[in-house]
């Protein structure tokens, strides 16, 4: 006899076709649904449309025009190393975006899907590195002194077709017309800081360095954080012990001090201001990241992924990490905001890029220096641009935070 | 007995170094399984039951926990020796196991099918460098499993699906890689009575013991003697890290020797039973279970031993009495079982297996 009879195909009833609908999606629903997060979206997402395109909205250079009888295309010659890194990599990034979301939209099946996003991703990726490395081997930047509206007054140019700003950020009024330090007017329509540059044409540049800071910096402090707080986690004891003694003496490292320091010793270098700040700012990175695999690390699927014989970076990476990875997410928002304040106050010390290259903070300085008159005008743009800038990305995180958080996320 | 067992283990100990002391939560287990066949260990919570499959599989964490002795033989290979190189190609390849908690086996940021499919990349030498092999394989282990559309099913998400499907698709996990034993850790305890059934008699339809290497071994380890009664061939109980009896199903319901074993199967409760307490309540073995770090000298069940006489009491504060045959595939560790005194130790072996199709309803 037996007590055991019913079919175990028989049972289970067909489940009712659900739509695929990932964590993420649903965090990135309730993330999406309130106003302020969608506009400090917005804002970031034009800050880096902006830092992409900037060549062609604000430069001295025409588009196209003919110049002594030939037609040339000044702006697209001028362009420079890094102008073409923005464009390559803002253009991969763009379109793999596109992909991600259009092959989530449809009901694929899982190999399909997969292999659809790895080709993608490995084709966008190989293209705009190999672009990279071209460029950055090829192409030597070249500095375009010309005067085009000079030369136009002069008759040599003609049939020019310029960018919406005809400023770049570095083009001056000529010194001696007494154009420094001009009030808003229809021509400048930020006025003209100290050098006789437009300022609305540095602001729009600015937003270069700064997301070039934000980012870069935070993203060497997110590897760092992540690997070195994943294996903190994971072997917990003297590892452990040990490991958050040196975090406790990178976290007592006065960043501003170091770059001063760095900066009077070395000169400005926009990369290595980069690295300082990303190895010095990973430690709250690693501590959160080590809390989520001290969690993780005793739930039942790191235990069966062990019992399947997984290798340790698989469990680490594949199977921890994505799980703990709500908090990381939460302070790189954070932290490349700490990073744009960090820059601004270094420009605004005067020890942040090197001129004429435009970053905010460096405006700011310019505004005013002791014992001179201080113009409202120059200081204002660039503060608000920080300020809103510094904003969104809080909020942005504030509100991930909230979205990721299953208690405060009241979706269904 | 000319057939080797797959796994043979041979007085294993596994102690946890804490701050209280050592706990001794496995003390000197043997035991064996052959392929095709269905151990369970049965036992209290913290008697060690669970300690040894993790041991087994090498996944504890070392410290605190520390193999202090003894052999765990897979196939004639010392587990214990093997270095963490070999025991990853072991784990889920040759034994797999799963767990109590299907609701939290599974990775949640994760698809059944990228969970599935990386095990048996891992492990399946045909489907390494194909997805659409591993693809393939991945759907016909769900289908074996009993899980309906098994294609749509690989791109669902774990909290898509109920207890009973996880466990499923644990199983399926498990076997695609077709091990040669199975740890069942529990495997039941979370899931409602009609799927425990379900899932139990799925995983002894998958135990295939007309394949080659006699099929599968299973080691179930549970609490719940009427799984026992209905899955296991041979059965060891387990008390305070040792175990107490080993014997084939029939035997150790039909002639439990151990005070312990007579105490488990006293609690069970039977219908249109007539108790002989007289507040008609059910029986239960009296005390508490000695802490891991703290056992007493002598027999760790005497305290608690119904059996109990002063000259043996005596006895047992001078020794721990070990596993003994007292008769042809029965053991037992209790001085008070007849014949223990002559009887031998020697390793337990049981190489039964029940007649198919057929369960044993007589002690539950």
């Amino acid at each position: 006899m037996t007590l055991i009879e019913t079919s175990p195909t028989l049972t289970d009833a067909p489940a009712p076709t659900t739509r695929r609908e990932t964590f993420w999606a649903v965090a990135g629903r309730a993330f999406w649904r309130q106003a302020r997060n969608r506009i400090a979206t917005g804002w970031v997402v034009a800050i880096l449309l902006i830092s992409v395109v900037v060549p062609f909205l604000a430069n001295s250079a025409p588009y196209t025009a003919v110049i002594n009888g030939r037609r040339e295309f000044p702006l697209f010659y001028d362009l420079t190393r890094v102008d073409w890194l923005w464009l390559i990599w803002g253009f991969a990034v763009a379109s793999f975006t596109i992909v991600l979301w259009r092959t989530g939209k449809r009901p694929l099946e899982i190999e399909q899907l997969r292999s659809i996003r790895v080709r993608w991703m490995a084709a966008l990726g190989g293209a705009a590195l190999l672009a990279t490395i071209l460029i950055a081997s090829l192409k030597s930047d070249f500095l375009d002194v010309r005067d085009y509206q000079a030369m136009q007054q002069a008759g040599t140019v003609s049939e020019a077709l310029y960018p919406p700003l005809r400023w770049g950020y570095a083009s001056q009024e000529p010194l001696a017309s007494n154009r420094l330090f001009e009030f808003p007017t229809r021509q400048h329509l930020l006025g003209t800081d100290g050098n006789g540059r437009d300022a609305l044409s540095r602001l729009l540049w600015g937003t270069r360095v700064v997301l070039e800071i934000g980012l870069v910096s935070e993203l060497i402090a997110l590897v760092i954080g992540v690997l070195y707080g994943a294996l903190m986690g994971y072997y917990v004891g003297k590892v452990d012990i040990l490991g958050m003694r040196f975090v406790e003496v990178v976290e007592a490292i006065p960043l501003l001090f170091l770059l001063i320091t760095f900066v009077a010793i070395f000169g400005r270098q926009l990369f290595m201001i980069m690295v300082i700040i990303g190895v010095t700012g990973w430690t709250g990175i690693a501590r959160f990241v080590r809390a989520e695999f001290l969690r993780i690390r005793s739930t039942d699927y790191v235990s069966a992924a062990k019992a399947m014989g997984l290798p340790l970076p698989n469990i680490l990476f594949k199977h921890m990490l994505p799980n703990g990875l709500t908090p990381v997410i939460v302070s790189f928002t954070f932290g490349v905001a700490g990073n744009i304040v960090s820059e601004s106050i270094l420009s605004f010390l005067g020890i942040g890029v090197e001129p004429p290259t435009a970053s905010w903070g460096a405006m700011l300085n310019e505004a005013g220096n002791p014992g001179e008159e201080f113009r409202w005008w120059l200081a204002l743009a660039p503060g608000v641009m920080i300020f809103l800038t510094v904003f969104a990305y809080n909020i942005m995180g504030e509100s991930m935070r909230d979205a990721i958080d299953p208690k405060t996320n009241k979706v269904e | 007995m000319d057939e080797a067992p797959v796994l043979e283990i041979s007085g294993l100990q596994t102690y946890f170094y804490t701050e209280e002391g050592v706990a001794r939560a496995v003390d000197g287990v043997s035991f064996s399984l052959y392929g095709g066949q269905t151990v369970a260990i049965v036992g209290e919570s913290g008697c060690g039951k669970s300690v040894t499959s993790m041991s087994i599989m090498r996944l504890l964490q070392v410290p605190p926990a520390k193999y202090v002795g003894g052999k765990i033989l897979y196939k004639g290979r010392d587990l214990l020796q093997a270095s963490e190189r070999e025991m990853q190609k072991i784990r889920g390849g040759e034994i797999a196991m799963i767990f109590q908690e299907p609701m939290t086996s599974l990775n949640p940021v994760f698809t059944i099918g990228d969970q599935i499919i990386e095990a048996i990349q891992l492990h399946q030498e045909a489907a390494r460098h194909s997805m659409s092999k591993a693809v393939e394989i991945a759907e016909q282990a769900l289908r074996r499993v009993g899980i309906s559309e098994p294609r749509r099913r690989l791109s669902e998400y774990p909290h898509q699906m109920s207890g009973g499907m996880k466990q499923r698709v644990m199983i399926a996990m498990a076997l695609a890689c077709e091990p040669s034993v199975l740890i069942a850790d529990e495997p039941t305890t979370a899931l409602d009575v009609t799927i425990q059934a379900q899932i139990l008699e799925l995983m002894r339809d998958l135990q295939n013991p007309a394949g080659e290497g006699g099929g599968m071994g299973i080691l179930l380890i549970t609490h719940d003697l009427g799984v026992v009664a209905e899955n296991a061939d041979v059965v060891a109980v387990m008390y305070a890290g040792k175990i107490v009896e080993y014997a084939d199903v029939y035997e150790l319901f039909g002639n439990p020797m151990h005070p312990y074993t007579k105490g488990l199967l006293a609690c069970v409760p039977r219908l249109g039973e007539k108790r002989e307490d007289a507040a008609g309540r059910l029986f239960t073995i009296p005390g508490m279970v000695p802490s891991a770090t703290r056992y007493p000298a002598g027999c760790r069940f005497a305290a608690r031993c119904t059996e109990c006489k002063g000259e043996v009491r005596v006895k047992e504060e001078a020794a721990s009495p070990e596993l003994r045959e007292v008769k042809p595939g029965h053991w037992v560790a209790t001085w008070n079982a007849p014949g223990y005194a002559t009887a031998k130790m020697t390793e337990p072996r049981v190489a039964f297996r029940r007649p198919a199709a057929a369960a044993v309803v007589t002690a539950v």
